[in-house]
């Protein structure tokens, strides 16, 4: 069962980032990718990598692939495999926020490619 | 094409096989991965069988080489598995393929001539290393089958294959794969990731020719970027004392601290202190008592996947008395070590 469905967006939506919640009008279709694990385990207190893309802004295939994440997330558990990057992506639509968790395997190259690996 | 294709469900995969909405590359992709994951399944369960059999005959397959064949791939920053081969990595100009392919080869040895193993499947299972994964690519990994190196963005991390450990880590992953078959979430999860720097600290001591208290029992002190040092970031992990200020990903180290889906870079905070308190108790070189205590556990008994840490702390209690039942000490650390961090 597919868990939502984003109709063609214009591109260039505003990158303003809202959490769950405070959804406004300009959170339609933003997604917030977060890199975790790996050999290092990003995800803790000093290591982040993180991106945030509009749905808009992916071709119509890797919307599709998008859209197959989010079904995947929804049969847990997906196992994970030894020191491999997942990628926790979080969908803000229409006020509402939904977030799956998958390995590095089936996320699309240009939400990989969105994130940037920081120290805090 | 090699993929991580065991994370998925198969009827996820059929059915992303026959979406009419995925383009034919990527359909065939996924039935591609849906009949490498059964196959692999298979080879799995069978190589867990095999070593079951064998190590209760000790007796080892009649075919098998007496040393593994120690392979390197190159990725050319690719994100393409397995890469281009390397026809001489030994003598390769790449410091990098070579490093990987000498590191490799040493963890060989360590293991044959510390816990008598032959390869990671105790077979002269072949060890097949790629390097220059992807760009920038602040990751090592092990996918089932082969050992993958990024070379670091240069400022949080540089070339994976410079620490010794890290090597040894992502190898003893196919160990525990062949052996144990912990899984990677929960408590396993955090064993699996703790067995991995156990060996990983123990081949950087074995080739430093370190004992217990002249050992960092640093994990990817040598794979530490300028930015990553410049803020007072000295290593990834420290066995000693996994929360400390100077490790780049802290972790708890008491068991009162676990929960249920942690990250298993997290939660092997636990064994591992429990591991390096106990070695450092025994004194002399951790492999000699302790190491073989924990590989007798990881590899002696048949695979249970999601074995919990005190499940595992009593198994080396037991195994501490039974493999030296006139020394009362290595028992007795042992012991400490489990309940020093709650266990």
């Amino acid at each position: 069962m597919l868990l939502w469905r984003m109709p063609l967006m214009p591109a260039g939506l505003p990158s303003v980032y809202s959490w769950v919640g405070i959804a406004k009008a300009d959170d339609m279709g933003k997604l917030t990718i977060e890199r975790l694990g790996g050999f290092a385990g990003f995800g803790g207190p000093h290591l982040k990598s993180e991106g945030q893309l509009a749905l808009a802004d992916l071709s119509p295939d890797d919307r599709a692939k998008v859209e197959k994440l989010f079904e995947i997330g929804s049969k847990p558990p997906v196992k994970k495999t030894n020191d491999v990057f997942n990628y926790r992506i979080t969908l803000q639509n229409d006020g509402r926020s939904q977030t799956v968790e998958v390995p590095e395997s089936l996320v699309p190259a240009a939400l990989i490619s969105s994130v940037k690996d920081t120290l805090k | 094409m090699e993929c991580f294709c065991q994370i998925i469900p198969n009827d996820v995969l059929d059915r992303f096989s026959k979406d009419r909405r995925l383009s034919a590359e990527e359909r065939k992709n996924f039935a591609d991965t849906a009949l490498v994951d059964a196959q692999m399944r298979k080879l799995r369960v069978q190589a867990a069988k095999l070593t079951a059999v064998t190590a209760s005959l000790g007796l080892a397959p009649t075919v098998t080489p007496a040393a593994p064949a120690i392979t390197v791939a190159d990725c050319h920053h690719s994100q393409t598995l397995p890469g281009t081969p390397v026809a001489n990595p030994a003598t390769s100009a790449d410091g990098t393929i070579k490093s990987a392919f000498v590191e490799t080869k040493a963890v060989a040895d360590f293991y044959k001539t510390v816990f008598g193993r032959n390869s990671i499947d105790n077979a002269g299972m072949t060890m097949s290393s790629s390097v220059h994964y992807g760009v920038n690519f602040n990751n090592a990994f092990w996918n089932g089958s082969r050992m993958t190196y990024g070379d670091g963005d240069n400022n949080i991390f540089i070339d994976f294959t410079k620490s010794t450990d890290v090597i040894a880590h992502e190898l003893t992953h196919g160990v525990t794969q062949h052996s144990m078959q912990l899984a990677y979430t929960n408590q396993a999860g955090g064993l699996n990731e703790s067995v991995s720097d156990v060996f990983g600290s123990m081949f950087r001591q074995w080739r430093a020719n370190q004992d217990a208290s002249q050992a960092d029992w640093l994990i990817g002190k040598e794979i530490m970027g300028s930015g990553a040092t410049a803020r007072g970031f000295t290593c990834l992990r420290d066995m000693a004392s996994p929360g400390a200020a100077h490790c780049l990903a802290p972790q708890p180290f008491h068991f009162s601290k676990f929960q249920t889906g942690m990250d298993p870079h997290l939660s092997s905070g636990i064994p591992n202190l429990a591991f390096y308190t106990a070695a450092k108790a025994i004194g002399g070189k951790s492999w000699e008592k302790t190491g073989q205590i924990w590989y007798k556990a990881l590899t002696g008994f048949a695979p249970r996947p999601n074995m919990t840490m005190r499940a595992f702390a009593n198994r080396t209690r037991q195994l501490a008395t039974q493999m030296y039942p006139g020394d009362a000490p290595v028992a007795n650390a042992i012991n400490a070590g489990w309940v020093a961090v709650g266990l």
